[in-house]
């Protein structure tokens, strides 16, 4: 596994945990930037508000009447006496804002901790890989992504609000910070979405891709008004929800008592008896999820924190490329 | 056992609450999920698992009654050592009936008994006891069962009359004081009308429910047709070698009766046995449905038989079948006639005074083998009165008190008194001097009562009479007798007026009932002035039955009925042996001792080397066959308790093990159930995973 930098400090032996050769090598195909690029083919129509960034040639049209005669392309009408025009793609140094839930329900996992992987505040607590942990596994890869990409990242985390945050920033050192920051922050308040929108909306102007990284357990009008919100901004979201295996198969042997990470509510109940009902709610909760980001034009992922990072990371970059090049066709 | 299922049930509650046991709560991130399907599913699972623990309720419960079921058909439970168990056994003359199976109702209820034994557990205790026991048994409950085999082997048939509810009720006393222990009644009877008369329910017998059960067998609903010699009197208890009615004396009255639901037409032979061996035999055709039959027959009476001729009248070989009775046989009868004899009394020499009158009446004839002394009343000893049968007193107003002592003792030992009031005395003191005597409370009139006319006398008809034998010939007799003279007693109940006046006033009072003897008061004097009766056709017979006729009543003192407590009054002395025909015997200074068996029963008397001979008879009602429906038995036994059928709870048991096998059946059937509906209702811990998101889909 290649290193951002060359000196290993404790946490970046930590850091490299997440960093499995088998992610990495999934996700590399794939470049943050595409839905940035996607963003310039819209603004092409309109108006660039990234100009003067970098671009470069995507394709040839035909000159209609009011294009900007700088951007004829001359070698061509030299050799067909055909006005054309060259089209470019608006490249531009993406600022990805990771958004990673440090609520008190991140704090839940059922999967036992291996030797070798990566470890947090939660699964120090918990001897169990939790929501926390993938997500954090997941926040480092990206962020290695985009980082190998040039591309700004940032980091938030949040609970009630943000608790912790790492400015953007394309700087070498900058993915060592946000896997220090991953690792040392608590896992303890309730979770406000709305009020952490706010937050970070008033720290970014610019337009950026969030991805935020929960386990989108609140309310289904809190997770529609956050998601307004950064569509009122403009801005894309990527939504990775995070669960557990347990709380996504809710397989137990008998009758257990349940007690919530972030409510006092308690409940004895045989689990085996309500399954069916549970994972009606909670596939009805996720539907939701899902239809409002695709409302708002934003990526949602269910991520099974069982599984590796990797292939289901890779699959949401896959479709985003897919639906890429299908606008470009277009 | 069934508390024990029932306790059982306790089982699956018991695990339900311990699997709501405390255990580490899990800390769970989708409360609202959880909390939102438990919502959805609550009543639901509420349902379900009321559902299931009902289920599982009744399954320990099902296994425990079928459990139970044998264990208390066996008794463990009820036999325990704070329970004692009372088998009254029916040896009652009737259960010793043996039918064509050669099996008695004695050993069907020994074999019933032996059953509940085996049946128990081995520290219970018992309590065997015979329905009818001559000697009051002092036999502990034990456990043993050698001994209470022993016992129950032991028990056999008696003739003595049972007496169920006597024995039920010492029971209920013993219940009563032994009330720490639980009881256990068994009832083992086929309650024929000879064991139980339900005629009158039982009074003041409630047993205790709560600490006694009580069982009866059934009663038997199997007819048996059978002749029981009811009584046979003979017409003439006497009879006098040489004398001139012996072809009356050799008579006899025989009553039968026949048991069965409906006795068809048949024929009966009636056999009459002594004891040399002479036998008749009579022949009676029974009508369809007749039950009762009285009959003539002759005795094989003999005058060249001893002194006492036992004879038995037979039907058949079962003892109420049999009816044992003596008739004396005596060389003459000896009588003394209590007269003065006056040297100048005319009537004396012309031969019409009351002691002559009285002596021809006597011997009308002169082979009538009567023996007629004439004593003076001042001198009378009591050895006159040894080998006497009969005394006829016509001076009363001459005996001194020591001779009414003797006159009073021969009339206990069986003697036969006529008293007529003296021809010459209008004042009779000496009725006073008779009711001291012979402790009588009579009341009379002393002046003779004086009929100037005369008075026709009637025969009044009573049951049982001395006179029944001339009874219909003594309206034409008495038709002209005429009194004149009399004297007014009147007996009260302490007599039978046997012949009154035309006035009401009793002419011949008969008084039995102190002592053995018969005490004959004539009221008017023999004496052609007081009455014309001496002169009448009327006398001799009169005389003669009152004579033969008060010996008879007194030989028949003799015949005792099973469980008559008086049979020492029929024996004249108070020491040696009462002997059976088989060689058995009693005791009779013993107050232990008990006439135990029908028979003839015979013993020494102080006089000479005389014997006296008492005929034991079974008690008809004991013998009596005739079943009795079970209403009428429940009705009977209502009183005391719950009773219970012993074969009804047999079938009840049998019946009991087709409850178990449904017991088992349903057992089965519920654990099915429990177990379809606990894997419908607790999904399967192998669970599909389950795939979420709209990755998940693409």
């Amino acid at each position: 596994m290649s290193k951002p930098s060359g000196e290993q400090s404790r946490s970046d032996r930590r850091a490299e945990a997440y960093l499995a050769p088998e992610t990495l090598a999934q996700l590399s195909p794939f470049e943050m930037r595409a839905r940035m690029i996607v963003e310039g083919v819209r603004s092409g129509l309109h108006q660039s508000p990234h100009q003067g960034m970098a671009v470069e040639f995507d394709q040839h049209r035909g000159y209609v009447p009011g294009d900007d005669l700088r951007h004829l392309d001359w070698k061509v009408f030299g050799r067909s006496d055909r006005l054309t025009i060259k089209q470019y793609q608006q490249e531009t140094n993406l600022d990805v804002l990771l958004m990673v839930d440090a609520s008190a329900s991140m704090r839940f996992g059922t999967n036992p901790i291996k030797k070798g992987w990566g470890r947090t505040d939660a699964s120090e607590r918990t001897g169990s890989w939790t929501k926390f942990d993938h997500a954090v596994a997941t926040s480092v890869a990206l962020s290695w992504l985009s980082l190998q990409q040039s591309d700004r990242v940032g980091l938030f985390m949040f609970s009630d609000g943000i608790d912790q945050m790492i400015d953007r920033s394309s700087g070498q050192g900058q993915w060592r910070r946000i896997v220090s920051k991953l690792n040392s922050s608590p896992v303890d308040h309730g979770t406000n979405l709305i009020k952490t929108a706010d937050q970070v909306l008033g720290r970014v102007s610019n337009r950026s891709i969030f991805v935020l990284l929960t386990d989108f357990l609140v309310e289904p009008e809190q997770i529609q008004s956050t998601l307004a919100r950064f569509r009122h901004q403009r801005q894309d979201v990527l939504c990775l929800q995070i669960l557990d295996d347990q709380e996504i198969n809710f397989r137990f042997n008998g009758a257990e008592s349940f007690e919530g990470l972030e409510s006092d509510q308690k409940l004895k109940v045989d689990p085996r008896s309500i399954r069916d009902e549970y994972i009606k709610s909670l596939r009805e909760h996720a539907d939701l999820i899902s239809s409002t980001c695709s409302q708002f034009g934003f990526d949602h992922l269910l991520m099974n924190s069982h599984e590796s990072v990797g292939p289901s990371l890779g699959r949401l970059l896959a479709r985003r490329s897919i639906w890429l090049k299908r606008n470009r066709a277009g | 056992m069934a508390a024990l299922g029932a306790a059982c049930i306790s089982i699956p509650i018991i695990i339900h609450l311990l699997s709501r046991r405390q255990r580490p709560p899990i800390e769970w991130a989708a409360m609202q999920f959880i909390i939102e399907a438990w919502r959805n599913q609550r009543r639901r699972l509420r349902l379900q698992n009321l559902l299931l623990l009902l289920v599982r309720c009744l399954i320990p419960l099902l296994l425990g009654f079928a459990l139970a079921q044998p264990i208390l058909n066996s008794s463990t439970l009820l036999g325990t050592s704070n329970t004692i168990n009372h088998i009254i056994i029916d040896n009652s003359l009737v259960s010793g009936y043996t039918d064509e199976s050669g099996t008695s109702p004695l050993e069907s209820n020994i074999g019933s008994a032996k059953e509940i034994i085996q049946a128990s557990d081995d520290d219970d205790v018992f309590n065997i006891i015979p329905l009818v026991a001559v000697e009051t048994p002092n036999q502990n409950p034990t456990g043993d069962r050698e001994t209470l085999w022993n016992r129950l082997d032991r028990i056999e048939s008696m003739q003595h009359p049972a007496d169920v509810e006597r024995v039920l009720r010492d029971i209920s006393s013993e219940t009563t004081l032994d009330s720490d222990r639980g009881h256990n009644i068994y009832l083992l009877t086929e309650f024929r009308r000879g064991t139980v008369r339900i005629d009158n329910s039982i009074q003041d017998i409630e047993f205790n429910p709560a600490r006694t059960t009580l069982r009866h067998t059934s009663p038997t609903s199997i007819p048996i047709d059978i002749v029981r010699v009811i009584d046979a009197e003979p017409v003439r208890r006497i009879t006098l070698r040489g004398g001139g009615i012996e072809s009356l004396v050799s008579q006899c009255v025989v009553r039968l009766e026949r048991d069965g639901s409906r006795p068809p037409s048949s024929t009966t032979t009636i056999r009459a046995i002594n004891q040399s061996g002479g036998e008749t035999e009579r022949i009676v055709t029974w009508d369809d449905g007749q039950r009762e039959m009285v009959v003539d027959m002759v005795l094989p009476v003999s005058p060249d038989e001893l002194t006492i001729s036992p004879i038995v009248i037979s039907t058949g070989p079962f003892p109420s079948q049999n009816f044992h009775t003596t008739v004396e046989v005596e060389e003459s009868l000896r009588v003394i006639i209590l007269d003065r004899d006056q040297v100048d009394d005319e009537n004396r020499s012309s031969g019409s005074d009351p002691g002559t009158w009285m002596e021809r009446a006597l011997l009308p004839t002169r082979d009538i083998p009567i023996d007629v002394r004439r004593i003076d009343p001042v001198s009378l000893s009591l050895t006159d009165l040894l080998d006497t049968d009969a005394i006829f007193l016509l001076r009363p107003d001459l005996v001194e008190n020591k001779t009414w002592s003797d006159i009073s003792l021969f009339l206990e030992e069986g003697g036969t008194v006529m008293i007529t009031p003296p021809r010459n005395r209008e004042v009779h003191d000496w009725i006073g001097s008779m009711n001291e005597a012979f402790d009588l409370q009579w009341t009379y009139q002393s002046d003779t009562v004086l009929h100037e006319e005369g008075v026709k006398m009637n025969y009044v008809d009573t049951t049982d009479s001395i006179l029944d034998v001339i009874a219909p010939e003594l309206p034409s007799l008495t038709e002209p007798v005429r009194v004149t003279k009399i004297v007014d007693v009147d007996p009260g109940l302490q007599g039978t007026i046997l012949i009154e006046d035309e006035t009401g006033r009793p002419v011949l009072v008969s008084e039995s009932s102190r002592g053995m003897g018969v005490l004959l008061v004539l009221t008017t004097a023999m004496d052609l002035d007081w009455t014309s009766l001496p002169a009448k056709p009327l006398m001799v017979p009169l005389v003669q039955e009152c004579l033969r006729g008060g010996i008879q009543r007194g030989l028949a003192r003799r015949t005792l009925t099973l469980g008559d407590d008086d049979w020492r009054d029929q024996t004249d002395r108070s020491n040696g042996d009462l002997t059976h025909s088989d060689g058995s015997f009693i005791a009779i200074d013993d107050p232990e001792s008990t006439i135990d068996k029908s028979g003839f029963w015979s013993h020494r008397t102080g006089v000479g080397n005389d014997t006296r001979v008492i005929a034991v008879n079974t008690d008809p009602q004991s013998g009596d066959m005739d079943i009795q429906s079970a209403e009428s038995i429940e009705q009977w036994l209502g009183g005391t308790g719950e009773w219970t059928i012993l074969e009804e709870e047999e079938e009840e048991e049998s019946g009991g093990n087709e409850l178990i096998w449904f017991l088992l059946v349903m057992l089965a059937f519920l654990l099915v159930i429990e177990s379809v509906l606990g894997r419908l209702f607790s999904p399967p811990d192998e669970m599909e995973p389950i795939r979420i998101g709209p990755n998940q889909n693409q």
